[in-house]
C-alpha cells in the first residue's frame, strides 16, 4: 500500500492549527482578585443557572470577586470532591450533602448567630464541629398521588398502613393505572428508604445497633418493607421494567397521569407545578407498619460547606452566611424545592402547603442512609439490593446480603 | 453464485448494522422530541429543525469548539513528544545487542498490560510531586508515557526490518547515530509512524478517565468527551439535548476520519503487520 | 595467547582502541536515546504500580496523611466481597465472549473485504468508525437507542410487539452491553486482520488454486497458518482492551440495573471514590493488573504451541 507522509502532516497540522485558534480560550482563569469555586449538586431543578443567579446579588456586593459553579465530574458530588482532595486542587465552597466522612477537610463554621439560627444544625454536627450549614429541611417519606385515580379506583382516603397501601394500590391496577412509579438509577433504593427508613429508625438509632452487632437488617422493618415491595413485584403493581427508566422518567410518568402514586422528596413539588397536570395532586406520609404516623425520613436542604484548604476563607465565609441568612436568596432556595424553614415563610402552592401540614405533623426526622455511624456507599448497596427483587432474589437474601455488607465494610 | 450471493446478505446486514446508529444519531439531532419518540427512524412530517444543534452550540453546558480545541492541542502534542521520545529509544533498542536492551524494552512494553484507570490515582501523586496536577501538560505527560508501548513496539519491529548497512554507510559518512536516526532511518518509516499517529490520536481522543481525573472540574479544561459528559449525562432523557451534543461531539471527528480515511485505515494496514 | 597476540596486536592496537571507544560512545549515545522514554514510563508506569501496591496495604481514605498500614486485610476481603467478584465475573465474560466474537467476526469480515473496491472500501470505513466514535458517546448513543423510550423500543411498539428490556432487566443488561462492546470493538480487528492478510504472498494462493482448492481449503490450509502470529495479536490486543472496559458501561447503563454491568475497573473507581476507599481500589487495581499480565502470559504460550502446531 502506497501513501506518504504528507497524510500525517495534515493530521497534525491541522490538530495544531486548531489547538493554537482555541487552545488560549480553553485556559483557565486568572489567579488573585479572589475567585471563589463552588462545586454544586446539579438536578434538573438546581441547575448551573439557578446557582448563577443565587450568587448574584452578592457578586454585586463584592466587586472583583469571581464565582465560578463547577459542576462534578464525576458521578456526583461526593465522588468529585474525592477527586478533588486527593489532586490538591479543591473548590472553596460544596453545594451539596456530603457524606460525614469527608468532615475532617471542611471547616468548622463558628457558632454565631447566623450558624446556629440554621435549620437542622445541632442534628448535623459531626464530633462536636458544625461541617455544614443548610438552607432549609427537607421531608422525603411522601406519597404523591393522582386524586383522579384515587377516585376512579374507588378508594376514599390515603392508607395509613403498609398493608392498606398495598390493597390501595391492587385497586388502582384494577381501575387500569400504573399503581406506584419506580425507576433505576438512584430511584429504587431512595424510594425504598424514603419509604421504610421512618420504621427503621423509629424505635432507637437502628444504625448503631448494627454497628455493635446487637442488630441486622434481616430481622429489621427492612424485611417487612422488602417482603412488600417484592410482593407489589409479583402482583404488577410496579413496572417490571422500571429499572430502565431514568429520574427524570419516573417525574414525567407520574405527572402524565400514566401512574398514580409516586413516593419522592418534597423537592419534587415546583416541578409537580410547573407541569401543571391534568389531574389533582394529593400527598400522604409513607405509610407504616401499623398505621401510626412514624415520621420522616428528612435532613439540610441545599447545605454549604467550606473546605479547609480554601485560600479565601473569609470570602467563602461572607458568601456562604448571605447565602443560607439573606432573606431573599433564602426564600429564592426553599422555593426553587419546596423545603421549609422556620420564620421564612413564602407562599407556595396548594401542594406545598399540603407537604407542610405532613412536615409540621411528624413526629420526628430520621436519617437516610448516609450518616456518621454509616458505612459509606451505604445507599449504593441498599438500591442494588432492592434493584436485584425485580429480577427474582428472594426479600430474605437481599436483607442478609445488606448484614454482609455492612459486616464487611463498617470500620 | 451462492457464495457471491450470501456474501452480498452478509454486508449488507453488516452495513445496516452499523450504518444505523449513525443515522438515528445524524437524523434525531434536527427532530423534535415527539419525532425522536414517535418515529426515531422516520423523517418528521414538519420537516427537521435547527433548533437543537443550534442550542447544543451556544450552551454554557458544553462549549463545543473550547473543547475540540483542548483536546486537538492534546492529539497533537501528544504525538509530537511520542515520537520524539520513542522514535531514538526505538532504534537504539532495534540496533542494540547487549541483553540490556532487551530489559528496557520489556520495561518499554510494560505500559501495555496496565489499564491505566487502575494507576490514575497514583499518578496524581506523582503528577502532584512534579507540580503538574490539573494542568495539561501534566495530562500531555501522562498520556504520552500510555502511548509509548504501542509506539515502541511498531518502530522497533519497523527498524529492525531496516538493513543495517544503511547504518553503517552513514557512519562511514560521519553521521552521529542520532543523526543516523533522524536523517536515515526515520524517513522510512512513514508506515509505522503512521499506524502509530492514527493508534494514538484515536487513544488521546477518546480518553476520558484520565483528562476527567486530572484536569478535573477545577481546571475548567474540557476535553470533547469530559465536555460531552457533562453535558449529556444529566439530562439523558431529553432526546433534543443528548443527540444535539453528540453529533456537536463526533462530526468534526468524523468528518476528518471519513475524508482520511484512505490514510487512516491504509496507514493501520500498512505499517502493523512487520512484527 | 600473548605470543600469539602481538603481531595482530601490534598492527591493530589503534582500530580496537577505537572500536573500544566506539563501544563507550555507543552505550552513551543509546543511554540519551534511551533515557526519555524509560524516564516517561518510570515516572507514569512504574512509580504509580509501586505506589498502587503500597496503597493497597493501606485503608487510605484519600485525604489523611499518612495513610495507615492493614497488611494483606485489603486483600483478605476483595476475595470474599460479592460486589468485586461479580465485577470480575461480567469482566471476564465481556473478555473472552468478546476476545472470541471480536475475532471470528473481525477474521471472517476481513476475509470478506479483502479485495479492492469502492464497496468494500465503503464498509471498511463503516466498520472502523466505532473507533473513531470513541466508547463515551458510543454509550450513550447506544442508551438512547436501547433504552425504554430508546429508538428500537419505539418500533416495537409502533409494530404492537411489547418492549424488550434491552437495558432494564439485569439479565438483558449484561447481554446487550457485551453485545455492544463486542459491535463497538470488533472493526479495529477487522483493519488488523486486513493487514495480515495482505501481506499473504499471491504465488502461495495461486498454487492452492492450481492444487485444486477450494475458497474455504485455501482459507484453512493457507490462509489461517500464515495468519497465525497476526491471530496471536489480536486475541491478546482484545483481551487487554475488553479487561479494561470502562467508559462504555459508564455511558450506557452506568454499571446498573441491580449492579449486573459493573466491570472491575467500574468497581475499582467507584470504591476509591465514591465511597472514600482509595487504598481498596487499589488493592483491587493490583488484582486486575496481575490478571491483565497472567492472562497476556498464557494467551501467548497457549498461542505458540498452536503456531507450532500449524506449521508442523
Amino acid at each position: 500500500m502506497r501513501y506518504s507522509m504528507r497524510g500525517v502532516a495534515i493530521l497534525l497540522g491541522s490538530a495544531m492549527a486548531a489547538g493554537l485558534l482555541t487552545g488560549c480560550a480553553s485556559s483557565g482563569a486568572e489567579e488573585g482578585g479572589g475567585e471563589l469555586r463552588i462545586l454544586a449538586n446539579i438536578t434538573p431543578v438546581l441547575t448551573k443557572q439557578y446557582y448563577e443567579n443565587l450568587v448574584q446579588p452578592w457578586v454585586a456586593q463584592n466587586k472583583g470577586v469571581k464565582v465560578t459553579i463547577e459542576v462534578p465530574s464525576a458521578e456526583d458530588v461526593q465522588a468529585t470532591l474525592q477527586q478533588e482532595l486527593a489532586s490538591g486542587d479543591v473548590p472553596d465552597i460544596v453545594a451539596s450533602n456530603l457524606d460525614p466522612v469527608v468532615a475532617p477537610q471542611l471547616l468548622a463554621f463558628p457558632e454565631e448567630d447566623w450558624v446556629l439560627d440554621t435549620p437542622l444544625v445541632q442534628e448535623n454536627k459531626v464530633g462536636g464541629k458544625i461541617w455544614q450549614v443548610a438552607t432549609g429541611a427537607q421531608i422525603q417519606s411522601l406519597v404523591f398521588y393522582n386524586k383522579k385515580a384515587f377516585a376512579d379506583a374507588g378508594i376514599d382516603g390515603p392508607p395509613a398502613s403498609l398493608e392498606e397501601f398495598t390493597q390501595d394500590l391492587k385497586a388502582l391496577k384494577k381501575a387500569g393505572y400504573l399503581p406506584l412509579q419506580t425507576a433505576g438509577e438512584w430511584v429504587t433504593g431512595a424510594q425504598f428508604a424514603m419509604l421504610a427508613n421512618p420504621q427503621l429508625l423509629g424505635s432507637g438509632d437502628f444504625y448503631a445497633q448494627r454497628n455493635a452487632g446487637t442488630a441486622t437488617f434481616a430481622a429489621s422493618p427492612y424485611k417487612n418493607y422488602l417482603d412488600a415491595y417484592a410482593g407489589w413485584i409479583a402482583d404488577g403493581l410496579v413496572d417490571r421494567d422500571a429499572l430502565g427508566l431514568k429520574y427524570q422518567d419516573s417525574i414525567d410518568g407520574f405527572t402524565s397521569g400514566k401512574a398514580a402514586t409516586y413516593v419522592i422528596g418534597n423537592w419534587i413539588v415546583p416541578s409537580i407545578d410547573e407541569a401543571a397536570p391534568s389531574f389533582d395532586v394529593g400527598v400522604f406520609a409513607a405509610p407504616s407498619l401499623d398505621g401510626r404516623p412514624a415520621g420522616q425520613l428528612g435532613g439540610p436542604a441545599q447545605p454549604y460547606s467550606i473546605l479547609q484548604a480554601s485560600k479565601h476563607k473569609d470570602l467563602a465565609l461572607s458568601l456562604v452566611k448571605y447565602l443560607v441568612s439573606d432573606k431573599t436568596a433564602v426564600t429564592a432556595s426553599l422555593a426553587s424545592e419546596g423545603n421549609f424553614r422556620q420564620e421564612h415563610p413564602y407562599k407556595g402552592s396548594p401542594l406545598n402547603q399540603q407537604v407542610a401540614a405532613i412536615h409540621d405533623a411528624a413526629p420526628r426526622l430520621v436519617l437516610g442512609t448516609s450518616g456518621p455511624t454509616i458505612p459509606g456507599g451505604f445507599g449504593d448497596e441498599l438500591n442494588k439490593q432492592v434493584q436485584a427483587l425485580y429480577v427474582g432474589t428472594a426479600p430474605a437474601k437481599a436483607a442478609a446480603a445488606l448484614d454482609s455488607w455492612w459486616d464487611l465494610n463498617a470500620g | 453464485m451462492t457464495a457471491r450471493l450470501l456474501r452480498g446478505v452478509v454486508l449488507v446486514v453488516l452495513a445496516a448494522v452499523m450504518a444505523a446508529p449513525l443515522y438515528l444519531l445524524a437524523t434525531n439531532a434536527f427532530k423534535s422530541q415527539d419525532d425522536i419518540v414517535g418515529s426515531p427512524f422516520g423523517v418528521p412530517a414538519d420537516g427537521f429543525t435547527l433548533d437543537n444543534i443550534v442550542r447544543a452550540a451556544t450552551s454554557a453546558d458544553f462549549n463545543v469548539l473550547g473543547a475540540y480545541g483542548t483536546t486537538a492541542l492534546l492529539v497533537a502534542a501528544v504525538n509530537v513528544l511520542s515520537i520524539l521520545v520513542t522514535g531514538p529509544a526505538a532504534y537504539a533498542i532495534a540496533r542494540g545487542t547487549r541483553r540490556g536492551h532487551r530489559l528496557v524494552l520489556l520495561v518499554l512494553l510494560m505500559g501495555l498490560f496496565i489499564p491505566s484507570q487502575a494507576i490514575v490515582i497514583p499518578v496524581i501523586y506523582v503528577l502532584r510531586t512534579i507540580g503538574l496536577m490539573g494542568t495539561v501538560p501534566g495530562l500531555v505527560l501522562f498520556q504520552t508515557a500510555l502511548t509509548i508501548p504501542t509506539t515502541v513496539f511498531l518502530f522497533t519491529a519497523f527498524v529492525q526490518s531496516i538493513p543495517r548497512e544503511l547504518d553503517k554507510a552513514a557512519r562511514i559518512d560521519g553521521a552521529s547515530r542520532m543523526g543516523t536516526f533522524w536523517r536515515i532511518i526515520f524517513p522510512l518509516m512513514r508506515p509505522a509512524v503512521a499506524t502509530a499517529v492514527v493508534l494514538n490520536s484515536v487513544s488521546v481522543w477518546s480518553d476520558f478517565v484520565n483528562p476527567r481525573i486530572i484536569l478535573g472540574p477545577g481546571s475548567g479544561v474540557y476535553t470533547v468527551t469530559t465536555g460531552v459528559f457533562a453535558a449529556v449525562s444529566k439530562y439523558s432523557t431529553d432526546f433534543t439535548i443528548v443527540y444535539s451534543n453528540m453529533l456537536l461531539a463526533v462530526a468534526p471527528a468524523l468528518v476528518f476520519y471519513v475524508l482520511l480515511q484512505k490514510r487512516i485505515i491504509g496507514g493501520l494496514t500498512s505499517g502493523a503487520v512487520k512484527g | 595467547m600473548p605470543a600469539s597476540n602481538t603481531r595482530a596486536g601490534a598492527a591493530g592496537a589503534a582500530p580496537a582502541t577505537r572500536r573500544v571507544r566506539g563501544a563507550r560512545l555507543d552505550l552513551l549515545t543509546d543511554t540519551v536515546m534511551i533515557a526519555p522514554a524509560l524516564a516517561l514510563v518510570t515516572l507514569f508506569v512504574l512509580v504509580p504500580i509501586a505506589i498502587a501496591v503500597y496503597l493497597s496495604l493501606t485503608n487510605w481514605d484519600g485525604f489523611t496523611i499518612p495513610p495507615s498500614w492493614v497488611g494483606t486485610r485489603n486483600y483478605e476481603r476483595l476475595v470474599q466481597d460479592p460486589e468485586v467478584l461479580r465485577a470480575a465475573g461480567f469482566t471476564a465474560v465481556i473478555a473472552v465472549v468478546g476476545t472470541i466474537a471480536c475475532n471470528a467476526l473481525g477474521l471472517g469480515i476481513a476475509v470478506l473485504l479483502n479485495r479492492s473496491n469502492r464497496v468494500t472500501t465503503v464498509m471498511r470505513v463503516l466498520v472502523f468508525s466505532p473507533y473513531v466514535i470513541g466508547p463515551v458517546i458510543l454509550g450513550f448513543l447506544w442508551a438512547s437507542i436501547l433504552g425504554s423510550n430508546g429508538a428500537v423500543n419505539a418500533l416495537l411498539t409502533g409494530f404492537g410487539v411489547e418492549r424488550l428490556p434491552f437495558l432494564a432487566d439485569p439479565v438483558w443488561a449484561t447481554a446487550t452491553t457485551v453485545v455492544v462492546i463486542i459491535w463497538a470493538s470488533f472493526g479495529v480487528n477487522v483493519v488488523l486482520y486486513l493487514a495480515g492478510l495482505q501481506t499473504i504472498d499471491a504465488s502461495l494462493l495461486e498454487a492452492a488454486v492450481i492444487d485444486g482448492a477450494g475458497p474455504w481449503q485455501t482459507f484453512w490450509r493457507v490462509k489461517l497458518p500464515v495468519l497465525a502470529p497476526t491471530v496471536t495479536l489480536n486475541v491478546v490486543l482484545a483481551a487487554i482492551g475488553l479487561l479494561r472496559v470502562y467508559e462504555l458501561v459508564l455511558a450506557l447503563t452506568a454499571g446498573g440495573p441491580a449492579g449486573a454491568t459493573q466491570t472491575s475497573v467500574f468497581t475499582i473507581l467507584t470504591t476509591s471514590f465514591s465511597r472514600s476507599q482509595l487504598g481498596y481500589g487499589a488493592a483491587q487495581s493490583v488484582v486486575l493488573m496481575i490478571a491483565i499480565i497472567a492472562m497476556t502470559v498464557v494467551v501467548t504460550q497457549l498461542r505458540r504451541r498452536g503456531e507450532q502446531a500449524v506449521a508442523a
